[in-house]
């Protein structure tokens, strides 16, 4: 176990004409790489914020972020797609698959065009879709979907997993499909990090941060993560 | 409809003009680009107008011709059978004849010879003519019965003759001196052209001298017309009255009689009149379409951008059709204020237009007017093409579901039914780019069309520039290998000639015969030269289409390039009649086979050998034996300036030509042409360029939440920038495919349309042309690609991941 993620009094603040918009107050947290974390909060809390920071489309106003031993906070343009491309990987609410690629293709597509050395093959088997390879978006349910974007996400093998409510678009059954494959992910060692406002789903993590108006509120460790298939909201 | 509330419509308008100020730069050139449609609509419009009205006051004003009547030796009191015709108004009888205006020393430093040919034209000198008057611009008119001339003011002006300098000219009754009183415009001479055929401008190398009838007899040598000019009364049909006037002169008529739009000048003027209408055409129609892909690019992008709005709007309750209007007023106000300042823009430069053209033609009476109906057009064409812009681009909001419009998901699109076996085994990224063509279809025909219709046009540009490079080079450099053409005033026996062959200046010589000949095939009769050529020419040489040496036969052939054919409609082996004395009807006539048709892309003379023609000369008129008129003299390498010198000073070989003269001519007519074509390249290439932006910045602005998707995923800039430039080149192969069969096939018509009795020109396009009209489009496609690439680079992830970005 040690620290992946580190947030030093890290500020972010929206500029709106002449309005100042504090989106995330001075944060302090450390994340450690074998953690399955839940960041809950309603909309405005800056969650949304903070998994941008961490997914290296944002950067913050003040205060600094390091994931491993890179400052993310400090790096140019070209550093940061490149910290995308290894270090992290974002599995959106809406899936933002190319709607004009198979599900196996969308995957190689990313593979080819990073060039990583993952195989599309295998990580669209571990999300038990190798059948469905072939198919088109428009042709896989809204679960399945979301298990080609996980897949696509993995694939680079980045050491942290970034998830936009990823279950915010699905049923319930769907959604512990979703994150039953979050927690088997974390079970390899790897590090997950989901921003949600459902309050339900974070039972199935081992680390719930709640946050509200740009501030940490609550940092709790779960022990014991309920199994996916028991979670119901 | 909200629309009639005002408080609604105040606050569509300034949510419009804020759309407006944001997108100022895009819809700035959309009204940039109308108001120069408008205004060079308007410009090419009011010229072309003016210009026919100018031409129109000075024929009425100088009381232009309706047609001519070319008699034999006509006294003054025959006059009258022409002017008891009915419907005749006036009636001018004319004694006129070609003369060589003597220029010693030459006048004009690059004009090499001595003397020009020009025209000598009786003029009564105790009141003006009836017909035909002159406008006198500086000076005085005649008023007395000898001695005096009168110099068109273009020819003076070349040639630097002033008020009170005296003129000589080589009449066939010897070399005459005239007082130079007046400097005049004539309604004959608008365009200084002898033929309608012929448009390289004649100004220096033709001089009109004006003088009294007396004078003008006197060089003709009697005391007779040749020439009846008619004018017919308001509302007569000039036609008939020609007609019946020909019926009534038939026993004095020298050859048919020549119509108001057969006289040269006349014709210039019509073809000067159709080539401005031609340019308000060309000009207005390119910018329109231009103006008109840009505003429904940017009307496209802008409610690309505010999908949400609108469906924020739709949900509270907001109709489409009221959301639409506010698009529609906008693309009206965009129409509105281009057209506005095309019109502003447009009047005053037809009015400079009109003044620039009319002072170059020397014309003294001008009209200037903007066409009312013009104006109206230009203006309904620009606002309804703004409005159909306008509606094409933005009635999707129509079909917009509110729901959809909120919902932030992938742009919806064709994706394949099925992976097919091709797909398999075709790189992603190819596989990416070719399904994305088929993604938003619309676009993609709209993109390949650009590009197809601006490779066309690039290729047709290019292979028009090739084929008169061709055309020039051979005529230049492979037919005429002489360095001048000496041509004398009689045919002369060539042994009583200087032995030009033996001057050390010389490399070597060639005689010729020219003769005036009349051909008749099936009742068609063409008059033109005739040349006789040594059997063996080889200063002016002969090819056939293959390219292959032809030579001149002793045996009766007659050897001519396919524009002489066309003219007198025979084809390879007809039998012709040719016969040289065109003043005696009694002349004897020969009888001539066609040979195989020369390569001639210019409007030669018919050829045949020159012994033969010397025989025929010799029984058909008073030639001496074996007689020359021509002389083709090539000198050796370096000396063609002093050949020059020693031709000068012998009297009889005072005028000559060259071919590097008459290349030159050709080459400043063709300067103009090629200005227009380059002006074309120009606007093709920004054409292709405005419809590849927009069609660009779209499909970057559409896909910005997959871009950003995959940048997200750790795709760089340089990967993103690489899939759409793969799309891109798919759309130029696709463009460029179509466009070049199009651009040769448009280059035909060009090419078959500029067909003259002058020129024939056949369409090369030579490969370098091809790689360039490739490389330049593909430029061009590349460069449209930077507006996108740069929406890309400046993408904001966070938003656009989630389609939240306007």
């Amino acid at each position: 176990m040690s620290t992946l993620v580190r947030f030093e009094n890290t500020e972010r603040v929206y500029q709106l004409g002449e309005r100042h918009v504090q989106a995330l107050y001075p944060l302090n947290l450390t994340i450690d790489n074998d953690e399955f974390v839940m960041i809950l909060g309603p909309s405005g809390s800056g969650k949304t914020t903070m998994m941008n920071m961490l997914a290296g489309m944002d950067s913050p106003t003040a205060g600094h972020l390091y994931v491993g031993n890179e400052e993310v906070s400090a790096m140019s343009r070209e550093q940061l797609v490149e910290y995308r491309r290894q270090n992290v990987g974002v599995v959106f609410q809406f899936f933002n698959l190319i709607p004009n690629l198979t599900a196996l293709e969308n995957i190689q597509f990313v593979v080819e065009l990073t060039g990583s050395s993952g195989d599309a093959h295998k990580a669209l088997e571990a999300v038990g879709l190798a059948k469905r390879q072939h198919h088109f978006p428009h042709e896989l349910s809204g679960g399945e979907q979301q298990r080609v974007a996980i897949a696509r996400a993995l694939v680079k093998e980045p050491p942290i997993l970034l998830g936009d409510e990823p279950t915010g678009n699905l049923d319930v059954a769907t959604g512990q499909r979703v994150l039953k494959i979050f927690q088997d992910i974390h079970k390899e060692g790897r590090c997950v990090i989901i921003v949600t406002h459902n309050r339900a789903i974070t039972a199935a993590a081992t680390r719930v941060i709640t946050l509200g108006d740009g501030k940490i509120r609550s940092d709790e460790k779960n022990p014991n993560p309920l199994p996916a298939e028991e979670v119901i909201w | 409809m909200a629309l009639t509330n005002p408080r609604y419509l105040a606050l569509v308008l300034k949510k419009v003009l804020r759309d407006l100020r944001q997108g100022w730069l895009s819809f700035g050139a959309c009204v940039a680009m109308l108001a120069l449609s408008v205004s060079l609509f308007l410009a090419f419009n009011s010229a072309a107008y003016s210009l026919k009205r100018s031409t129109e006051s000075n024929y009425q004003k100088l009381h232009f011709l309706d047609f001519t009547l070319l008699v034999s030796n006509i006294s003054q009191s025959a006059l009258s059978r022409v002017s008891q015709i009915p419907g005749v108004a006036s009636v001018q009888g004319r004694a006129t004849s070609s003369i060589k205006v003597l220029l010693d020393p030459p006048s004009v430093p690059e004009f090499r010879s001595r003397s020009v040919d020009g025209l000598l034209i009786g003029l009564p000198f105790d009141r003006r003519p009836e017909v035909n008057d002159v406008y006198v611009e500086k000076g005085r008119y005649l008023s007395q019965a000898r001695g005096e001339a009168l110099l068109e003011a273009r020819f003076a002006k070349h040639h630097n003759f002033q008020l009170g300098d005296s003129i000589r000219v080589s009449t066939f009754n010897g070399e005459r001196r005239f007082s130079v009183v007046g400097l005049v415009s004539s309604p004959e001479y608008v365009w200084m052209a002898t033929n309608p055929f012929d448009p390289r401008p004649m100004d220096k190398r033709f001089g009109v001298v004006f003088v009294s009838d007396s004078d003008a007899f006197s060089a003709l040598g009697g005391s007779f017309y040749n020439e009846i000019h008619v004018r017919v009364a308001e509302g007569e049909d000039a036609e008939s009255v020609q007609t019946v006037a020909e019926e009534r002169m038939s026993p004095y008529l020298r050859r048919s009689s020549i119509s108001r739009e057969q006289q040269p000048s006349h014709a210039l003027v019509l073809r000067d009149e159709r080539a401005f209408q031609g340019l308000a055409a060309f000009f207005p129609v390119v910018f329109l379409t231009l103006s008109s892909v840009t505003l429904f690019s940017t009307l496209w992008q802008l409610v690309s951008r505010q999908r949400r709005q609108i469906g924020i709007l739709m949900s509270q309750g907001c109709s489409p059709f009221d959301l639409l209007s506010h698009y529609l007023i906008l693309g009206l106000i965009v129409g509105c204020v281009g057209t506005v300042l095309g019109v502003l823009i447009g009047v005053p430069l037809g009015h400079l237009a009109t003044k620039f053209y009319t002072r170059t033609l020397g014309l003294p009476f001008v009209e200037i007017i903007t066409p009312v109906t013009s104006l109206a057009l230009i203006v309904l064409l620009a606002l309804g093409l703004s409005f159909l812009a306008a509606w094409t681009a933005t009635n999707r909001v129509l079909k917009l579901d509110p729901i959809k419009a909120l919902r932030s998901e992938f742009k919806e699109g064709w994706a394949p039914r099925s992976e097919t076996l091709l797909d398999r085994f075709l790189p992603t990224r190819l596989k990416f780019g070719l399904r994305n063509l088929l993604r938003n279809p619309g676009r993609t025909i709209l993109s390949i069309l650009g590009i197809a219709v601006s490779v066309a046009q690039i290729v047709m540009t290019l292979a028009i520039f090739d084929s008169q490079n061709e055309t020039l080079g051979y005529y230049f450099s492979s037919v005429h290998r002489y360095d001048f053409e000496v041509q004398m005033d009689h045919v002369t026996g060539a042994t009583s000639l200087p032995h030009v062959a033996s001057w050390p200046e010389t490399e070597s010589v060639e005689y010729c015969l020219r003769r005036p000949a009349t051909l008749v095939f099936n009742g068609q009769e063409v008059r033109t030269n005739v040349w006789g050529l040594e059997p063996k020419n080889e200063l002016l040489r002969l090819y056939n289409k293959r390219g292959e040496r032809v030579y001149v036969s002793s045996e009766p052939f007659l050897f001519m390039g396919p524009v002489q054919m066309e003219r007198l409609g025979v084809q390879p082996g007809d039998a012709v009649t040719l016969s040289l004395n065109r003043n005696n009807a009694d002349a004897p006539v020969f009888r001539f086979s066609i040979a195989g048709a020369l390569h001639e892309p210019l409007a030669n003379p018919p050829k045949l050998d020159l012994a033969l023609l010397q025989q025929i000369s010799e029984k058909s008129e008073e030639v001496p034996p074996g007689g020359i008129n021509t002389l083709l003299v090539k000198a050796k390498p370096g000396m063609a300036e002093a050949l020059q010198a020693r031709l000068d000073a012998e009297e009889q070989f005072r005028r000559y030509s060259s071919p590097a003269e008459t290349r030159d001519e050709v080459e400043s007519l063709l300067r103009m042409l090629n200005a227009s074509k380059s002006l074309i390249l120009a606007f093709t290439t920004i054409f292709a360029l405005v419809v590849l932006l927009g069609t660009t910045t779209m499909n970057v602005l559409e896909r910005s939440r997959e871009f950003a998707t995959l940048s997200c995923l750790g795709v760089s800039d340089t990967k993103l920038a690489s899939l759409l430039l793969i799309e891109t080149v798919i759309l130029w192969f696709f463009g460029f495919l179509l466009g070049l069969p199009a651009g040769i096939a448009l280059g035909t018509e060009m090419m078959n349309s500029f067909q003259s009795q002058l020129l024939q020109l056949d369409l090369s396009l030579g490969l370098s042309n091809v790689f360039t009209t490739a490389v330049v489009s593909l430029l061009v496609c590349v460069a449209a690609l930077l507006n996108g690439l740069l929406k890309l680079r400046s993408l904001p992830l966070t938003a656009a991941t989630q389609d939240r970005f306007e």
